[in-house]
């Protein structure tokens, strides 16, 4: 499993691991009931604070993405919706380009609606 | 090294000594050999006991070369060249110990093995091989900043992104049941036999299912393997000691079983759960770590591309 963490952005390093774990979804990478790596490991190899690594997991765990148990450790949930999760990276990354553009997120909804009807 | 020897011969040199000292109270015939319910069936003259205490100081004798690897070994891994020291520790308790307590008794015949002297030994010996590890000097790992060899395999990894790879080694569940049966063998034993046999087998268990499976991550710190059990045992290789990554084919014959594995000559640490392919990672001191891997060639390609982008930062 290869997670790809994008440094360049100014989020906090929890949420880009968490978010590294989503795109690892929707690329097919991890799929239901695979396992993330141990919180300690990932904190050893990125050579960050264990704490940053168990709040991306729990971030995670909060929008149903994985579940934690004791002795399985985290795992991808059997429901996981990679589908939305793939929606909703289209539409981070829409609202990021945007705003490079100096288009609200207000100016895009409006440009979304307007191309719907 | 030369610390590793001389708190061995102290510890060893220590027993021979209190053995020495309690000698003109033993009884004449001391209780020298124990059957497994605790009582004695082997007896030796109490002026002939060197000759028992010849064997055990022997043994942690051939033990000390191990001393000698102590500061080749990677992070994680230091604590094998405290073994001789706990070995010798461990002995000394249990040993010395079941003697002492002779100590006023005229016949040996009716003494009971003091089975407290087990867990005593075995929590002692433990200390005495984490205590001995911190003797050995820290040496400087030498590193590098080289990329990895032209002809290495590769990975396209996004070059903008800082990169994690993980896998767990192909389990042993052969080791795991070994676990569960010396477990299984050791609380049985303890039920009819002696309850201090429990001191014995539990640290065995964990040992051998700890082992039977590991964690493997690659990070730009560096490669890790750490057990199932809350990642111990751990081998860890940092990226700087790193030359380059390969794959290889692990067999049993090899390395004389599965688990955190030593070849004699110490050209090869490896971390083997199963016959088959393996990550081999070429590192600054000459070692090579070996870890089982379904897919090694992905891993291989990781590390490599990791040394490459390493040499890139240093030059920049």
């Amino acid at each position: 499993m290869l997670l790809a963490i994008d440094a360049s952005d100014d989020r906090p390093l929890y949420r880009q691991l968490a978010d590294s774990v989503r795109g690892a979804i929707v690329a097919g990478e991890l799929g239901p009931g695979d396992g993330l790596p141990p919180t300690r490991e990932v904190a050893a190899a990125l050579g960050v604070n264990a704490e940053t690594v168990q709040r991306a997991y729990r971030l995670l765990a909060d929008e149903a993405v994985v579940t934690s148990r004791v002795g399985r450790g985290t795992r991808i949930r059997d429901d996981v919706d990679a589908e939305g999760l793939a929606l909703d990276r289209a539409i981070d990354d829409l609202v990021r380009r945007a705003r490079r553009l100096g288009v609200s997120p207000e100016q895009l909804a409006e440009l979304v609606r307007t191309r719907r009807t | 090294m030369i610390r590793i020897a001389t708190a061995t011969l102290a510890v060893l040199a220590a027993m021979v000594a209190v053995v020495a000292w309690a000698q003109p109270d033993l009884p004449a015939q001391v209780a020298t050999h124990w059957g497994l319910a605790g009582v004695p069936d082997g007896f030796t003259d109490s002026d002939r006991l060197w000759a028992v205490l010849a064997l055990p100081v022997t043994v942690s004798l051939l033990l000390l070369p191990m001393a000698a690897l102590a500061g080749r070994l990677p992070s994680g891994m230091r604590w094998v060249a405290g073994l001789p020291v706990g070995l010798a520790v461990g002995i000394a308790t249990i040993l010395g110990g079941s003697i002492l307590v002779q100590r006023g008794v005229t016949d040996a015949t009716g003494v009971v093995f003091p089975g407290w002297l087990v867990p005593l030994g075995v929590v002692l010996g433990t200390l005495g091989v984490l205590g001995a590890a911190r003797l050995v000097p820290a040496s400087d790992e030498v590193t590098t900043t080289e990329a990895a060899p032209a002809d290495a395999l590769r990975a396209d990894l996004p070059t903008d992104r800082v990169v994690l790879w993980h896998a767990t080694t192909p389990p042993a569940p052969a080791l795991a049941w070994l676990g569960v049966a010396v477990l299984a063998i050791g609380i049985a034993l303890s039920w009819v036999v002696s309850w201090w046999l429990v001191a014995v087998f539990v640290p065995v268990t964990v040992l051998v299912v700890a082992t039977s499976q590991f964690d493997v991550t690659v990070g730009p710190v560096g490669v890790r393997a750490g057990g199932v059990l809350l990642g111990w045992p751990r081998v860890s290789a940092p990226l700087a000691t790193i030359t380059g990554a390969d794959t290889t084919t692990t067999a049993f014959r090899d390395y004389g079983g599965w688990g955190l594995r030593m070849r004699a000559n110490l050209e090869e640490l490896a971390v083997i759960t199963r016959n088959g392919p393996a990550l081999r990672l070429h590192r600054t001191d000459g070692v090579a770590l070996v870890i089982s891997l379904d897919q090694p060639e992905v891993a291989a390609a990781v590390v490599n591309t990791l040394l490459d982008r390493r040499a890139v930062d240093a030059d920049a």
